[in-house]
């Protein structure tokens, strides 16, 4: 006797389903029609989190493709979830702005290099630059790392170089760049969450 | 004194952004906005006529929601959806809200219309009761199709009066998200994104109790999947009227954006905008909910 689940009903074109307008004499044929020259337009629908700080808020986030099923999508939109219990729809100012960010034509998309002294940036690959970075990182530490105090007590600090880490992290990710940071020694550790 | 059965169960809201699963209706004011609203609509609609009727319809449902409905009915708020036509099938009193609407609706409406009021008058009130029932079950095929409009529309008035104060005394924690109205087990009519008790949160609107219920935003309404869910829209992709499909089920929910357009009415915009509907149609999905002023199904 009661319904349990949604029926489903097509509403489609004059006079293929029954309804009180046709009962009633009422229906236009242009009731349907009237709208033809009008574009329809479709965007995908999905949900996600800002990851640009530890408060993790939730988007509501409208993208479209070319048409095809494979096809990529662009993001054209981007709101606050209202269903999120964190931010309950709304966003910060860098929050609003996200959808300028994701389609930024300034996004870094690879490693970039300028030598001191000069104005150029220059690609590199991401070998290159692991390279480097872990080179640069060694020697500094090698030169600048202060194992015992004053009182000859072993402190192993290393306050030359600081560490500048993301804020959009799980517990456990977050336990992994403070066991990294502190095992080599390094005092200063943020996270973008600050700016 | 009050009975202890009309204390309300709810809490008081800790935050005015808390989420509210239910809102409840005022129908007397829902109704007079909506019989305005399908006028406005009525100006440049190709179902001008149509709107107009309803219209006026609407205006006797705005009439008459201010009157004395009889004696409360017996509902159990402690049961899941206790206002659904399993709870509540034997229930007569609004055979009187149909009767009254019909001779209320009958000087209002053109000829033809009018001697299908008259018609529908003449049949027993058993044989109102066995119609009302039929399409509260969803058997809309049971019901002559003319007559269907008036019927419902009495039950609506009749039921709608009574919701809000079952929703006091429901727990509104118990309130599960579900596809069908929480209060009366009936389909809504279409989603309502708006900006109370916080922006862009997603209320159903019930087809016959007018009760709002609450319905997490990018889930399919109908099968609760969220995995291909797209939003359709006519030149604006932040058109205030949408529809949302779902690849899962193929089925599609109309969203009604309030919080672009505060004059939208569930039921006036959702029947002021087939022309969205027969192009998802076109495109293989089926609708998912039922608007009291339209009640379609397949031809025989």
């Amino acid at each position: 006797m009661t319904l349990n689940r949604r029926q489903f009903f097509k509403l489609c074109a004059a006079g293929a389903a029954t309804s009180a307008i046709s009962a009633l004499g009422l229906m236009s044929e242009k009731a349907y029609a009237a709208v033809r020259e009008f574009k329809l337009l479709r965007a995908k629908e999905t949900r996600n989190n800002c990851p640009y700080c530890s408060v993790g808020c939730g988007l509501l986030m409208y993208s479209q493709g070319s048409g095809g099923k494979n096809s990529e999508h662009a993001i054209f939109h981007i709101e606050g979830d209202a269903d999120h219990p964190v931010n309950r729809g709304a966003l910060c100012p860098k929050g609003a702005g996200l959808v300028d960010y994701v389609n930024s034509p300034h996004r870094l998309e690879y490693p970039e290099y300028r030598a001191p002294g000069s104005n150029k940036w220059q690609r590199i690959s991401w070998e290159e630059a692991f390279a480097r970075i872990g080179r640069l990182m060694k020697d500094d530490r090698d030169a600048n790392l202060i194992e015992k105090n004053a009182d000859g007590v072993t402190v192993n600090r290393w306050l030359t170089t600081g560490m500048m880490t993301s804020s959009g992290m799980s517990n456990e990710s977050g336990i992994a760049t403070q066991k990294f940071a502190r095992s080599l020694g390094l005092v200063a550790i943020d996270t973008i969450a600050r700016n | 004194m009050s009975n202890a059965s009309d204390i309300p169960v709810m809490p008081i809201d800790p935050s005015p952004l808390a989420l509210k699963p239910v809102l409840p209706a005022k129908p007397a004011a829902l109704y007079s906005h909506r019989a305005k609203r399908l006028q406005t609509l009525a100006e440049d609609s190709p179902l001008a006529d149509y709107l107009k009727l309803c219209s006026s319809l609407v205006g006797v449902q705005a009439k008459l929601a201010e009157t004395d409905m009889g004696p409360a009915p017996e509902l159990n708020a402690a049961l899941e959806q206790p206002m659904s036509v399993a709870n509540t099938h034997d229930n007569r009193y609004w055979l009187a809200q149909l009767q009254t609407l019909l001779s209320e609706a009958l000087p209002l409406v053109p000829a033809n219309v009018a001697e299908i009021i008259r018609e529908l008058m003449q049949q027993s009130p058993d044989q109102w009761a066995e119609w009302g029932n039929s399409l509260r079950q969803g058997k809309f095929s049971d019901v002559p199709a003319q007559y269907s409009l008036f019927i419902w529309a009495a039950m609506s008035l009749y039921w709608s009066h009574w919701a809000p104060a079952l929703i006091s005394r429901m727990d509104a924690n118990a309130i599960k998200q579900e596809s069908l109205c929480p209060v009366c087990g009936s389909h809504p009519v279409a989603s309502m994104v708006r900006e109370e008790p916080r922006e862009g949160l997603r209320y159903l609107h019930c087809s016959l109790c007018e009760t709002e219920w609450h319905y997490v935003r990018a889930h399919c309404t109908a099968c609760n999947q969220s995995e291909s869910m797209e939003l359709w829209s006519f030149e604006d992709h932040q058109a205030a009227v949408r529809i949302e499909t779902c690849d899962d089920c193929n089925g599609y929910t109309k969203m009604l954006f309030v919080t672009k357009s505060p004059q939208l009415d569930a039921v006036a915009d959702d029947l002021a905008s087939l022309g969205l509907d027969a192009q998802l149609s076109e495109k293989g999905y089926s609708a998912t909910t039922v608007n009291p002023l339209l009640l379609a199904h397949e031809a025989d």
